[in-house]
């Protein structure tokens, strides 16, 4: 019914599905906001009902991804109807909604973690619950809204729409500093809001008055193409670049404008620590895929160095930042930052087996820190603390905890088999592709081949902080701080019971999954991708060509000539990589 | 079937049923039998499986490439097979590896991360020696760990109240670790690429950190788990650097692939440069050429051609050279050499039949492995490094080992030490050497430390110092270990015969001495110390035994309560004693051995020696060291140290006419140094954690102090402006406009609003600002797109 299948006919089976899975996308956003309303009375309702809306949200979702097509770049599930204006302009916003290769992945991660986010407050919330389910499920439906947008208006709408409600939790809801926290969280997040806002209406301006069609179109799709044929002046680029980046940076966050985190992680109700860590952070990777990559590539190839300098200072400032940590939370806060330098790396190491591995890393961060915040939450519940020093040997009281803790910890740090494996080693070797064979611009092949080893090193000084939080917590003697036993909350068993053990085991079964088949996220992602750093992709190639003359590829063609020779395991795809295989050199 | 096809068939599923039992006891361990009993058959099960699937393996593998010339020694086959290559081709073809792939984890691009396979006799052999001893020690760990199946006393753990530790037992648990952990090795073994190695590499490591933390409530274990996995992570930082230059420069992890371009066939199979790195190193010129050539096809043409000047003139000479070391880092953190060898000792928190299977004859001999997988990959350079890492870790640790006190801690730097012993062979050229050492290793190592777990079993100390006169109460274990002991010492009568180290021992010694031939200043040095080590060697192991089973009880208690293991502890003692005798032997009336199997996978190309051209070293050719003048030789040089390391342990420990102390008093400085373990672990501390913590702490304050200060105060500032403005407002309201009309009196009063620090109107300025911006741009916008077009 919304669906506009332009070459399909209406009693085409794929056309009714599609339009169908239109449907389910719809009322994934509209369910949760339906419960928003509906949600009322005591907190036993109130949980009831949010926990329902987001067990039904997660089963539609998981249906979404599943049936997502592999090797498909077309927007899937799409409604598009008109919101805002007409389609014969001059302005034509759009309720246009739809996922793909890349979002797809990040709408399931949200529906997954919005159930861990409502189960794990399921006994501490009980003050005005009503209200903190309310939140809840306004947040939850901001979120799916970011990643299905296909609009800019809408995306920005949702966009927003998420920063409210957890303003709201975390000043509520939250520790002893919380207002302090939530301020700061606001403040800082709408700033850089405001700027991205700005920076997607300079884009859509300029489209306005260079596309021709005299249609304003906030489609973001249709502004990709568009701007893939004519690209923005490069000047006029760079200033949209720096305001997207403003706001998305700030998300991610990158060293340094992420001093928002930690204090908003450490303030906030576990749901909070969850949906901030598991799913907020990654709109702003997600953000920078969508929108900064194709819609300002030259700006992107001139601020790479840069970008990657940021990133990898991320990486190794967050982890030497976590090492002194004294709290749980503050600790996996920091461990965020280093992650999402990863992300960040691996992204803006523009090519292909980078953003790969950037998005695997932004999945299983989300799984496995999310998962660790929700454990920390659950310990914190049974002895009101978060300081490490207060804890050793927890393994003796909570045996379920500590499995979940160290596969978790094992997934953050890169454990083959687990889903952090992956998505790190993939950035790495996109790393190490870019520095060592890829077109770096001059004078900094040597800073680039730091910033790789420093990568590396990011590694090693992971596995020392978590896993030195893994021994301090949980092994060792046993040393349990004093139980409050004022509060009625615990009445929990001393170890995990089953809704808390049900909340952490579908995260350990999914990293599980990204680690021993990742092909099954990357063959359905790896099409999108590679669109969205297309435009990167043919810049890039151009600068190279630009630097070194005409033939600058003819050494990267001898390369595939002698990789050719070497390998049976050779598969080669000339239009994944444009800018180090060229066309014109494989088909000789 | 055709051996290619059944290869990959029996150890994929020698490899999987550990995996296999693994999966089974995580879902279902606790509720296996009685107390989880069930869970050691079914892992006890699956290995023994495996080790025969393997023996079939090998059988096979042995029945269609037979080892010519029975009766001729092991270097003449190998020559043997090398004219044979040179005349007629098909003999040498045939012993190619059987090499594919199974799974592909992901291709990404021109990425192929897969599960493949990389099967010839030296992965043949390592398969049936790790489930061997992997199979010895699941039985013994029945009566080791029979503890576990009931409520378990801690010793080592007093709780809060000073009363011991009591807590369920962790039976299934423990096998559950080490299925997974066989599982792994396999897996590292079969490995039919880089990256999967890499993998396997670090689940190795992680079974490792598991069992070495078994017993979580002891602080030191876990300390000692986070130091393994941490130590090892510092190698793998240099081993991934070195898989990323292989990758980005020759664009596969293939084991074949990557052997090809380092050593090609029309080369030779001579070691050069390959053109990928040429290339990565030749930017510049590459760049030159593109500049100036018309077509892609004429530059391709250019560069074809002026590669091998580029190659000759030395260049991406040093990519080689990264990604060597960068592998062979690895090895160091595995393999525990110097400098990362401190975690190896401190691992022996874990239970004994962990220390006997992973710290001794298994995971820690992966470094060694790998180094001799990837041998056609090392420059002489290199190689170099290799060899004076393992004579810097076997002399060092050998030194230490004279003085520990603790059981298995003497074990644990007699394994360093021998570890060392492979690296140096694998340095000076003696691959095969080096790789039967590591065979015959770890049968005497694991049956030394299945003992000592025997001996800890019985007298639960570690302590040699209160043990003695144990061989009355416990013989089988004390002459299964005196078995242990000879062969570590390499006992035999020179030239003759004599028992498994004896053999590899041997000809470590010699390649190191036709090394020395031809290399006098690095020969001297790595000779001369690894002949001492072999004489320490002899003297530490038994004095471990003269301390342990001989003289006197000193501690009357402890040998009250001592009392002989189960069957199940002793028989695999007797199979290990069994091996670590006949471990180097042929079989009767053939060439058939250990060496002469393992020497059929020698790495093409590698036979006449490396470095033959270079000014850094020449690493020469194995077979010259079974020539007569050498052989004989090193024969009684070996002999003789070996001999001379006994008779001192004798006089001191065996029959006392010596006494230790006296020498402690006289050596006192040199006593405590080697008593702190050369001071390695104040060191680390001094100059890697503590500086690393420091800096942390710092960049912690900064963070919260200075960049936190940052963003508040700009806050703040604009709070301050925000004032200001008000300030310049109620100024302009009083003084000046207070004639015009009311309107601008409620703008006034509206803006002194704003400062209340109230964060719904900073979002409500921050919305207006937004719009206002948002009408100005797009006012001027247009003004702008009109006059530009």
């Amino acid at each position: 019914m919304f669906i506009c299948g332009p070459f399909l006919l209406d009693n085409d089976p794929y056309y009714r599905f599609l339009s169908l899975m239109g449907e389910l996308l719809l009322s994934t956003l509209l369910l949760p906001m339906a419960g928003a309303v509906m949600v009322g009375g005591d907190y036993r309702r109130a949980r009831r009902v949010a926990l329902i809306t987001a067990l039904v949200v997660a089963v539609m979702a998981a249906v979404l991804v599943f049936s997502f097509p592999a090797g498909s770049t077309a927007p899937f599930a799409a409604v598009d109807v008109a919101w805002l204006g007409t389609d014969a302009g001059p302005i034509d916003v759009r309720l246009s909604l739809g996922l793909d290769g890349l979002s797809v992945w990040l709408f399931g991660l949200t529906a997954l973690l919005s159930v861990v986010a409502v189960t794990v407050g399921w006994e501490a919330v009980r003050q005005q619950a009503s209200l903190y389910y309310r939140l809840l499920m306004l947040l939850q439906a901001g979120m799916l809204g970011v990643f299905a947008a296909r609009d800019i208006i809408l995306f920005y709408v949702f966009f927003e729409f998420t920063l409210i409600p957890l303003f709201f939790l975390i000043g509520i809801w939250g520790s002893e500093q919380r207002r302090y926290a939530a301020n700061k969280f606001f403040l800082f997040t709408l700033a850089g809001s405001v700027l991205t806002f700005l920076g997607l209406l300079a884009v859509v301006l300029w489209d306005y008055h260079h596309s021709g069609t005299g249609r304003m179109t906030f489609s973001i799709a249709e502004l990709t193409e568009h701007l893939a044929v004519g690209p923005i002046d490069p000047g006029v680029q760079m200033a949209v670049f720096l305001a997207l980046f403003a706001g998305f940076a700030i998300k991610v966050p990158l060293f340094p404008l992420h001093t928002w985190l930690p204090l908003a992680h450490v303030e906030a109700p576990a749901a909070g620590s969850v949906l901030l860590a598991g799913v907020l952070l990654k709109i702003g990777t997600y953000g920078f895929l969508r929108f900064a990559l194709p819609l300002a590539p030259e700006a992107v190839v001139t601020a790479m160095p840069w970008l990657l300098s940021l990133s990898v200072a991320a990486i190794l400032y967050g982890g030497l930042v976590a090492l002194a940590q004294k709290d749980m939370k503050r600790l996996i806060a920091y461990s965020s930052v280093s992650h999402m330098g990863f992300c960040m790396l691996g992204l803006f190491a523009l090519n292909a087996l980078g953003t790969q591995g950037s998005l695997l890393q932004m999945v299983n961060h989300g799984l496995a820190t999310g998962g660790l915040f929700a454990l920390v939450g659950m310990i914190y519940e049974r002895y009101h603390t978060r300081q490490i020093g207060d804890y050793g040997g927890l393994a003796r009281r909570m045996p379920r905890a500590a499995f979940f803790m160290l596969v978790l910890t094992l997934s953050s740090i890169g454990l083959p088999g687990l889903g952090g494996f992956a998505g790190e080693l993939l950035i790495l070797v996109g790393m190490f592709d870019r520095a060592w064979a890829g077109a770096v611009p001059a004078g900094w092949q040597m800073a680039y081949r730091v910033f790789a080893v420093g990568a590396v090193a990011g590694v090693v000084v992971g596995a020392w902080y978590m896993l030195w939080l893994v021994q301090r917590v949980f092994f060792g003697p046993l040393r349990e701080p004093e139980h409050r036993s004022t509060d009625e909350t615990t009445s929990l068993p001393t170890d995990l019971n089953a809704r808390e053990t049900a909340t952490l085991a579908p995260l350990v079964v999914l990293t599980l999954w990204i680690g021993v088949w990742p092909s099954f996220f990357l063959d359905r992602a790896s099409p999108t991708l590679d669109r969205l750093t297309e435009p990167v992709q043919r810049v890039l190639e151009r600068r190279q060509t630009e630097a070194s003359g005409c033939h600058a590829h003819a050494r990267v063609g001898m390369q595939v000539e002698v990789a050719n020779m070497s390998t049976q395991a050779w598969t080669w795809h000339p239009e994944n990589e444009n800018c180090r295989y060229p066309q014109e050199v494989s088909t000789s | 079937m055709d051996l290619t096809t059944a290869l990959p068939v029996l150890l994929a599923t020698a490899w999987l049923l550990p995996l296999g039992s693994f999966a089974l006891i995580v879902l279902f361990g606790p509720w296996m039998g009685r107390r989880g009993v069930g869970a050691g058959y079914l892992a006890t099960g699956a290995i023994v499986v495996s080790f025969v699937l393997s023996l079939i393996a090998l059988l096979g593998w042995l029945s269609h490439h037979p080892i010519a010339d029975a009766g001729h020694h092991a270097a003449e086959t190998v020559e043997h097979g090398h004219e044979a290559a040179a005349s007629h081709a098909a003999p040498a073809e045939a012993l190619k590896p059987v090499a594919g792939d199974w799974y592909a984890l992901g291709r990404f691009g021109s990425l192929a991360i897969t599960i493949g396979y990389y099967i010839d006799s030296l992965t043949l052999v390592m398969f049936t020696m790790v489930t061997l001893v992997a199979s010895c020690i699941h039985f013994y760990s029945f009566g080791y760990m029979h503890e576990e199946l009931g409520i378990v006393t801690d010793p080592l753990v007093r709780k809060a109240n000073g009363r011991l530790l009591k807590r369920k037992g962790r039976f299934h648990r423990f096998y559950q670790y080490l299925s997974l952990f066989c599982f792994s090795m396999l897996g590292l073994v079969i490995s039919g690429n880089v990256a999967m190695v890499f993998i396997f590499w670090e689940l190795v490591g992680i079974c490792s950190y598991l069992l070495i933390g078994f017993y979580i409530e002891r602080k030191s274990a876990s300390n000692a788990a986070n130091k393994a996995f941490i130590v090892n992570r510092v190698g793998d930082f240099g081993m991934l650097i070195g898989l990323m230059v292989l990758w980005s420069t020759l664009g596969t992890f293939s084991f074949g692939g990557i052997f090809e371009q380092v050593r090609p066939a029309d080369a030779g199979h001579e070691l050069i440069v390959p053109d990928g790195m040429v290339h990565a190193a030749a930017a510049d010129e590459i760049e030159q050429i593109t500049l100036t050539a018309a077509t892609p096809e004429e530059a391709n043409q250019a560069i074809e051609t002026a590669t091998p000047g580029w190659r000759n003139a030395g260049y991406g000479q040093w990519l080689l050279i990264i990604a060597g070391l960068g592998i062979f880092c690895g090895c160091v953190g595995k393999s525990a050499q110097f400098p990362l060898h401190v975690w190896l000792p401190d691992a022996m928190e874990g239970p004994t039949p962990v220390s006997a299977l992973i710290h001794a004859a298994t995971m820690v001999a992966a470094g060694v492995y790998l180094v001799g997988r990837f041998y056609p990959v090392f420059t002489p350079e290199v190689l170099l490094v290799i060899a004076y890492v393992g004579c810097i870790t076997l002399f060092m640790a050998a030194t230490i080992a004279i003085t520990a006190t603790d059981i298995k801690r003497v074990l644990a730097y007699s394994t360093v030490s021998q570890l060392g012993y492979m690296m140096l062979s694998l340095g000076v050229g003696g691959w095969l050497a080096g790789l039967f050492h590591l065979i015959t290793h770890a049968f005497f190592k694991s049956l030394l430390f299945l003992g000592s777990g025997s001996v800890i079993h019985a007298c639960h100390t570690n302590e040699m110092p209160e043990m003695g006169g144990l061989r009355k109460k416990m013989p089988w274990t004390a002459y299964t270990m005196l078995t242990g002991c000879l062969a570590i010492s390499g006992a035999g009568i020179p030239l003759l015969w004599g028992l498994s180290g004896f053999h590899s021992k041997d000809s470590i010694l010699a390649q190191l001495f036709s090394f020395r031939i031809q290399n006098s200043v690095h020969g001297n040095i790595l000779f001369w110390a690894a002949a001492g080590g072999a004489a320490i060697t002899a003297c530490y192991m038994f004095r471990l035994w003269y301390l342990t089973f001989a003289g006197k009880p000193r501690n009357e208690h402890v040998a009250q309560h001592a009392h002989e293991s189960p069957a199940a502890m002793v028989a695999p003692l007797v199979i290990l004693a069994v091996m670590a005798a006949i471990a180097g032997w042929k079989v009767p009336f053939t060439n058939v051995g250990v060496d002469t199997l393992i020497g059929q996978s020698r790495p093409v190309g590698t036979e006449l020696g490396v470095g033959a051209n270079t000014a850094v070293a020449v690493m020469p050719a194995e077979r010259l060291s079974h020539e007569k003048p050498i052989h004989n030789t090193v024969s009684w040089i070996a002999f003789f140290t070996a001999l001379a390391g006994f008779l001192v342990a004798t006089v001191f420990y065996g029959v006392r006419r010596l006494d230790p102390d006296d020498v402690r008093k006289t050596f006192g400085p040199v006593y405590t140094f080697l008593c702190r373990k050369w001071y390695f672990d104040e060191l680390y501390q001094l100059i890697f954690i503590r500086p690393v913590m420091v800096i942390s702490r710092a960049v912690a304050a900064i963070d919260k102090h200075g960049l936190d200060w940052l963003a508040d105060n700009s806050a703040r500032f604009v709070k301050w402006i925000s004032r200001l403005d008000e300030w310049i407002d109620r100024l302009l309201v009083d003084g000046l406009v207070n004639q015009i009309a009311r309107q601008t009196h409620r703008l006034g009063l509206a803006l002194r609003a704003v400062q209340t620090g109230n964060i719904r109107q900073y979002v409500m300025a921050i919305a207006f600002c937004t719009v206002t911006l948002f009408v100005v741009i797009t006012l001027y916008w247009s003004y702008i797109m009109a006059a530009g077009s």
